[in-house]
């Protein structure tokens, strides 16, 4: 088998093992498979002999035509109808053509033929169409066999047409006489206009032929173009010369099929990159909106990131004023730790959850469940559009609640990963550079210095032999509190200015990781995709096959 | 000749004395029939494939009632005898030779007649061609005979031919084959044999057996056809004997008996027409017997049978059309109940809280005074739940986190409505689009056709606007609600006495106890106190009973909620599955409309009589 052939039987293999939702492919599966199928037996079958099948109606003298080739009262020939029952095989001794049932004979006045007699195409015993059809089907040459009064018959036509291009086709006027010179360019004419291209065209007298060789004494009449078919049989039939047939056959077969292909699947594919397009673009809206609507939730709470920018300041937190920032801190939480203890409480809220991924808390290990009914909605309403488009262009029913399940799965592990990767980064940085070392630093200095100075006090004026008064202690102990407390509140204030910053920068990040695409309708994408590319495939082997 | 001609007009004058006041009947109902079937032909023209789904195989016994049983009554019966047989079996041949010269041209390829030509004598040629004989084709004078074979006139054209020699009660077809590739030919051949009374076969040794030779006479024996077979082409030798064998098995197939003739093959035929045609046992030529048969008998026996015939088969015809009736049906009832179910998919949300809603409605049907007493008292108590909602709510805050969703305003309850209810057109045209394509035939391109046409872009916001009545959803529902509710104030007179005064017996209760005491103790105290708490208290037991009221007032709400789907539903099927269902209900109309109940009627009165 050559390799090109090879290559494109393998590509069609793919196409016929398509059991997807796409109906125009995969209504033409059965019928490829078929073909395919055919194809690798007639491929496989180059070198045996060359099998022709005479067809004709009823009459005509087909079983006559064989006897007269072979020069012996081979097949039965009778004046009644229908005389011959069931295909009859002439062929070579040693070879064994046939299917069940069907009559064979050896002979060797071709031995490199195999003739096919088969049954009549028009009888009122419809059985015999039956195992024309599939004499037909075995045949690499067929010899339509008319007589003046039936050459144009539908029954016989009809079995012919289906096969046009698959099998090369030879016609034989039997029964001619001087009288009926012009059914040739009526029937070749006629043949043409249905698209069946004639090899050859013989007039023969098979009787008078049979007649001849069987040796009856008025033997010297007519007999047109009998030598010429005999000729036409014994050498131009040549092994060679069968191969190209057999060869031309298959290739007919191929052309038709990738043709039938290429008109009812391949002529889609912009059809399908349409489709992708708007799915593309459906996934992307559904996308927006749901960044719209998860923005709006989680991401657009200050409180949120203030408790988890608090937190680990708290955790970081050093020095005097960080002890006390970690007090201020434990007591402003306090509210939302208790609910976590109160069953009910906020413990199912969608930003509780957040909180805690952002936090890296254990506390909530289950996934965040941010299907509120407005992205549900939301989905359902690209859903419709893109199920409307789908079985516009011929897909069948896709399983919508997978889909769904997948948006919402995929929408909570980009949410998480935003959550645990770069927002809980951000966070921790920014946590981290207000309580590096120098910031504290920085922030312990006032207070200490204070109490630097108060102390001095305190001794200078002791040794000075001044007892300070209680007001000292009172007015100090003022001074100092409102020092801590103006420096806790610019932590605070800075805290949340962080937070602020935080914030923005993680829903720059949720946008990016949302609107990356392929986040919705994932079957449908699959479907189309897996379509798209058999569909490519269909176009692309096709014009392949016409170079 | 004329002996003949003077005992045709007897008998058959006799015959229809006869049967004058059946036959009136008889004709009026197949003459009804036949109206109303080229009605139900004309109607359903315009779709192939559901012509071809209802009239397939029809065409034996509608063309009996068109070219024999109507033009029957039409009184120009005379014995039509028709040459018939497969493609290029020597019909014209035989036409000829009965005509005793080429009239209709003879060639040597096959398929070559593609029109009929009739012959006749003068008078009955003169019939003919005033449309009397055939009315179902245009007759047309056989000027030339290269048009017989050629294809330019129009299908229903058919020759006439004067031939002085035929007697008045006989007239002479000859027609196209049915065959060959040229299917076009069948159905002229069809057509025209059907108005013959005798058939004439014309077979060889290659065609005598095929499928629709056999088939084609088959039929024409069950009705009543008298068939004349003629072996063509035949070897003389051994007195016929293969021909002889081949005309019995062809008697035997179609099943009946009657004399046979031959024609010899012989090549100097065509030079020499007036040869007779001898029949194959005993004296006689076919021409003769055909002059020899009894023509009001075998007319009368044709038009029997061919009743009979059509009868039996117009009935079988009536059944399979109720059945492409009901599959089409069928298509219509599965879309609306598709439509049905999309529409209870739509869940209507108030945007109002009912148990709110009722209190506001009990509340507008308070006196004054009372009216003032429970907005009083509802301030109050509207005071004191907003600070204690702002002091939970910095709690919850903190603790939850999370900000709770705004309630909608009317355009985004507007605009929620409307993308709910385009979602659920779209759906069911998606699922349309998939029904139509695993449908059947006929019902399949019908359907098809109009879900190809049908544009879900302009009919969807026309759905939402039949649907959504109003701007605003909660108004909407509000004043159904308020209809609804009026008249169950007007129904339950004890419940809404109790509830008018609900405010005022809670509210002043505590004030009459508290009144007195103070009076008596002359100080203010515990009864003031409780004056002030009264209307608190009563507004917390009046809110609870009105809300309790206003969960029965979900009883109130589905009216609503049900009054929607119905619009919903009756618009989707005018939007979606009218559209889609258009060209399939044009049909199923005709099948329900009254050419198909005439047709019965006539069917039924032709079975009666």
């Amino acid at each position: 088998m050559p390799d090109h052939l090879a290559s494109t039987l393998s590509q069609l293999d793919s196409l016929a093992a398509y059991e997807g939702p796409w109906r125009p492919l995969r209504d033409e599966t059965p019928l490829l498979r078929r073909r395919l199928a055919e194809l690798r037996e007639r491929e496989q079958r180059l070198d045996d002999l060359l099998v022709i099948a005479l067809v004709g109606g009823s009459g005509v003298g087909k079983s006559t035509l064989l006897n007269a080739l072979a020069g012996d009262q081979l097949a039965e020939t009778s004046e009644f109808r229908p005389c011959t029952a069931i295909p009859a095989v002439y062929q070579p001794p040693g070879s064994n053509f046939g299917l069940d049932g069907w009559k064979r004979i050896h002979g060797s006045a071709l031995e490199h033929l195999v003739i096919i007699d088969t049954p009549d195409s028009d009888t009122v015993i419809r059985q015999h169409r039956e195992s024309v059809i599939q004499a037909l089907t075995q045949s690499d040459l067929i010899l339509i066999c008319g007589s003046p009064e039936k050459y144009l018959d539908e029954a016989t036509w009809s079995l012919l047409r289906p096969l046009a291009g698959e099998r090369t086709m030879v016609c034989v006027e039997t029964k001619a006489d001087l009288e009926t010179e012009s059914v040739r360019d009526h029937w070749t004419a006629r043949l043409r206009e249905q698209g069946l291209t004639i090899a050859d065209y013989f007039r023969v007298s098979p009787r008078r032929s049979l007649d001849r060789k069987l040796g009856e004494p008025e033997a010297a009449r007519d007999e047109f173009d009998f030598a010429r078919l005999e000729s036409f049989l014994h050498e131009e039939l040549s092994t060679e010369q069968a191969r190209r047939i057999k060869r031309s056959n298959v290739s007919g077969l191929l052309v038709k099929t990738l043709a039938t292909l290429r008109e009812r699947v391949g002529a889609r594919a912009p059809e399908l990159n349409t489709l992708q397009r708007f799915l593309d673009h459906h996934d992307k809206e559904v996308a927006r909106e749901v960044y719209a609507l998860v923005g709006q939730r989680i991401f657009a709470e200050p409180h949120l990131w203030n408790f988890a920018l608090g937190r680990e300041i708290s955790l970081r937190a050093k020095g005097v004023v960080g002890t006390l920032y970690r007090l201020l801190e434990a007591v402003r939480t306090l509210p939302a730790r208790v609910a976590t203890w109160i069953p009910r409480f906020g413990r199912d809220s969608a930003g509780r959850q957040a909180a805690a991924m952002l936090t890296e808390q254990s506390l909530f290990e289950q996934n965040i469940d941010v299907a509120t009914l407005a992205i549900r909605d939301c989905y359902a309403n690209h859903q419709s559009h893109v199920t409307l488009e789908c079985a516009k262009n011929g897909f069948d029913p896709l399983n919508v609640e997978q889909g769904l399940a997948e948006f919402l799965d995929g929408i909570q592990q980009r949410l998480a990963a935003v959550l645990r990767g770069p927002a809980r980064d951000r966070v921790v940085a920014r946590a981290r550079a207000l309580t590096s070392w120098p910031v504290m630093f920085v922030a312990d200095i006032p207070p200490l210095a204070f109490l630097g100075y108060a102390g001095y006090r305190i001794v200078s004026d002791y040794f000075a032999g001044t007892i300070l008064t209680g007001d000292y202690f009172l007015h100090a102990s003022a001074v100092l509190a409102i020092i801590l407390a103006l420096e806790l509140a610019a932590l605070s204030i800075s805290a949340r200015a962080l937070a602020w910053s935080a914030r923005r920068a993680a829903t720059r990040d949720l946008r990016t990781a949302l609107l990356a695409g392929g986040i919705a309708f994932g079957p449908e994408r699959s479907a189309v995709a897996e379509a798209a590319r058999c569909a490519d495939v269909c176009a692309q082997v096709a014009s392949e096959s016409k170079h | 000749m004329n002996q003949r001609d003077f005992e045709y007009g007897m008998s058959g004058s006799v015959a229809r004395v006869d049967a004058a006041p059946r036959d009136a009947a008889l004709g009026r109902a197949l003459s009804g029939f036949d109206e109303n079937l080229r009605r139900l032909r004309q109607t359903l023209a315009a779709d192939a494939t559901l012509t071809r789904e209802v009239f397939e195989g029809s065409e034996a016994w509608s063309n009996l009632l068109a070219y024999k049983l109507v033009p029957h009554l039409a009184g120009e019966g005379c014995l039509i005898a028709a040459v018939t047989g497969g493609t290029n079996t020597g019909k014209s041949t035989v036409f000829n030779l009965l005509l005793g010269a080429e009239i209709s041209p003879i060639l040597a390829t096959a398929a070559a007649t593609a029109r009929p030509v009739i012959a006749a004598n003068a008078t009955r040629a003169k019939q003919c061609l005033e449309g009397k004989l055939v009315p179902e084709f245009s007759p047309s004078p056989m000027d030339s005979p290269a048009r017989v074979v050629g294809h330019d006139s129009p299908p229903d054209t058919l020759f006439v031919t004067t031939a002085i020699h035929l007697p008045d009660r006989l007239v002479l077809l000859d027609t196209p084959d049915v065959d060959s590739i040229d299917t076009e030919h069948w159905e002229v051949a069809d057509a025209i044999r059907a108005a013959g009374d005798v058939l004439i076969a014309v077979l060889t040794g290659e065609k005598y057996k095929d499928d629709r030779v056999i088939a084609y006479f088959r039929q024409a024996l069950a009705s009543g056809r008298v068939i004349v077979p003629v072996m063509n082409k035949a070897n003389p030798a051994d007195d016929f004997a293969v021909a002889r064998k081949q005309l019995a098995e062809f008697r035997e197939l179609v099943g009946f008996d009657a004399p046979c003739f031959v024609l010899p093959h012989s090549f100097a035929i065509a030079d020499n027409f007036s040869r007779p045609i001898p029949a194959l046992d005993g004296e006689g030529t076919l021409f003769d017997y055909l002059l020899s048969l009894d023509a009001p008998a075998i007319k009368r026996r044709v038009y029997r049978d061919s009743v009979k015939h059509f009868a039996a088969q117009a009935g079988a015809f009536l059944d399979h059309t109720g059945q492409v009736r009901n599959a089409l049906a069928a298509v219509v009832d599965e879309f609306e109940a598709r439509a049905a179910l999309a529409a209870s998919k739509y869940d209507p949300a108030p945007g109002a809280a009912v148990g709110g809603l009722f209190h506001e409605y009990v509340q507008s049907k308070r006196s004054l005074v009372f009216r003032w007493i429970g907005a009083g008292s509802r301030g109050a108590a509207r005071g004191a739940a907003l600070v204690g909602r702002t002091i939970s709510g910095a709690f919850r805050k903190r603790a939850t986190l999370e900000r709770r969703e705004t309630p909608p305003t009317d355009k985004d309850l507007h605009a929620a409505h409307a993308k709910a209810i385009e979602r659920i057109a779209r759906d069911l045209a998606a699922g349309y689009i998939q029904t139509a394509r695993n449908l059947r035939e006929p019902a399949s391109h019908l359907v098809h056709a109009g879900v190809t046409a049908m544009q879900i872009d302009t009919a969807a916001p026309a759905i939402v606007k039949q649907t959504i009545h109003s701007e605003s959803i909660s108004e909407e529902f509000r004043q159904h609600a308020y209809r609804m509710l009026d008249s169950w104030w007007h129904d339950h007179k004890g419940k809404r006495r109790i509830l008018e005064a609900l405010d005022g017996i809670l509210a002043l209760t505590p004030a009459a106890i508290a009144v007195p005491i103070s009076m008596h103790t002359a100080g203010v105290g515990v009864d003031v106190a409780i004056a002030v708490a009264g209307p608190m208290v009563e507004q917390f037991f009046a809110r609870v009973i009105e809300y309790q009221f206003g969960d029965a007032m979900f009883d109130f709400l589905s009216p609503w909620r049900r009054e929607q789907q119905q619009a919903l539903e009756a618009s989707l099927k005018e939007h979606l599955a009218g559209p889609c269902l258009t060209p399939l209900r044009t049909y199923l109309g005709v099948f329900d409309g009254n050419i198909m109940s005439e047709l019965r009627r006539f069917h039924e009165s032709c079975l009666i009589i």
